[in-house]
């Protein structure tokens, strides 16, 4: 018989011997990968840390080892009510507040940001973006020092608006922010994952820690 | 079998004479989304260059045991395992990039130039021939991407790949960074190139009368 490669047996062996190369070729390829993008991308999250804690320059060019060096003289891992909390220390070993994730929903994305605040929870010590997908140039903005640093020890205001994000007027509380003009929606976002987020961090460690 | 000449014009064909952008109007929804930055259209223009060239080359390489009703999946099985491919690659090597583009990396296997290229090329030439095509389609594509960005990122941030070029008292254009910028420069750049082309052609054929 003369090979046909349009017959039906041979088009349906073609197709699954072909499946199963290409699957096993790119899991080898996953596997072999994946420990390294693991470990990029805890790096990248313990140097959001180090930043939280205002122990390196966001702009700043950091080699890995210096990032796992920093966290791990500065930084301790703690966890109360089932919130995972990371203490930063400063080099006396003063601690300088306790940082946590918060996250929600922005307007195309989910923003995770991470929140310090001062040992005493009064203030908060720093903010860090730590996953957005909002308009670039706009929403984006967020994510940038410019805009972060408006929160450098902002005293929180009264549950539940212990942050305060707003637009179309000047802020007039201490603990209010200006919003991002033309990013109001990323800017209201950021509000009510800040409050739900320190709400939830204040819930685990009262109830946590007598 | 083609000559030196027919596989140079080939490559040549996808970069002006056929080109994707301009001419077919292929592959427009990541031109839209991702040349807001040149770092990012650049990262988007080698994947896209990496997939066609070696989805073309395989793709022609078994075009003679690729039964008829199943040419389509197998063009997407090969397609989509470069695009993974470069996925990872993305991932593990250069993160930032990966980040910013991510979402788009995964639609490359959407693209049509791809598809079209497998399909209409790949699939009834040899090797050679359809990895120049390949390439100059894809190069082709790249090159426009380049250019939108170019323009975009100048006026919607001032910098040129993330360096600050037009200095601090440069009021961006936010629109050019947004959505409706894009589908703006798209258009004023496919107008010029078309201009210039017919322009071209039409000055040939008043010396191809003359002579």
């Amino acid at each position: 018989m003369p090979f046909n490669k349009d017959s039906r047996p041979f088009m349906v062996l073609f197709l699954v011997a072909a499946s199963v190369l290409v699957a096993s070729a790119l899991t080898a390829l996953y596997a072999y990968t994946k420990p390294v993008i693991d470990e990029q991308k805890a790096r990248l999250f313990n140097r959001r840390v180090i930043e939280v804690f205002g122990l390196a320059d966001p702009e700043a060019e950091l080699q890995p080892a210096q990032v796992d060096e920093l966290y791990s003289k500065h930084v301790k891992q703690d966890e109360a009510g089932g919130m995972t909390l990371y203490r930063g220390y400063d080099d006396a070993g003063e601690e300088l507040g306790v940082a946590f994730e918060a996250s929600g929903s922005g307007l195309w994305s989910v923003i995770k940001v991470l929140v310090a605040l001062t040992p005493d929870y009064r203030n908060i010590y720093r903010l860090r973006v730590l996953e957005q997908g909002e308009t670039p140039g706009l929403g984006g903005r967020i994510a940038e020092p410019e805009f972060l640093q408006k929160f450098d020890d902002l005293p929180l205001g009264p549950a539940p608006g212990y942050v305060g994000v707003v637009a179309y007027q000047a802020p007039d509380q201490p603990y209010e922010v200006a919003a991002i003009t033309g990013a109001t929606q990323t800017s209201k976002s950021l509000e009510k994952l800040l409050n739900e987020g320190i709400a939830a961090f204040l819930d685990a460690v009262k109830g946590g820690t007598p | 079998m083609p000559k030196r000449g027919e596989n140079w014009r080939i490559f040549v064909k996808g970069l002006w004479e056929d080109n994707p952008i301009f001419r077919m109007i292929l592959g427009i929804c990541s031109t839209l989304a991702v040349t807001n930055q040149v770092i990012n259209t650049v990262a988007m223009g080698f994947a896209v260059v990496f997939v066609t060239v070696c989805s073309s080359f395989l793709v022609s390489l078994v075009r003679n045991v690729t039964g008829k009703r199943i040419r389509m999946a197998v063009y997407t099985l090969i397609i989509a395992a470069f695009v993974i491919m470069v996925d990872i690659a993305l991932k593990s090597f250069v993160p930032t990039v990966s980040k910013a583009i991510g979402p788009y990396v995964g639609l490359i296997i959407t693209n049509c130039i791809i598809m079209g290229r497998a399909e209409a090329f790949a699939s009834n030439n040899k090797p050679l021939p359809s990895i120049l095509d390949a390439a100059g389609v894809s190069l082709g594509y790249a090159m426009s991407l380049l250019i939108i960005s170019v323009f975009r990122e100048l006026l919607g941030f001032g910098t040129l790949a993330g360096i600050p070029v037009l200095g601090p008292g440069f009021e961006p254009w936010v629109i050019m960074v947004m959505a409706p910028g894009a589908f703006f420069m798209l258009g004023t750049y496919i107008w010029i190139i078309r201009t210039v082309q017919d322009s071209a052609k039409k000055r040939k054929e008043l010396r191809a009368q003359a002579a």
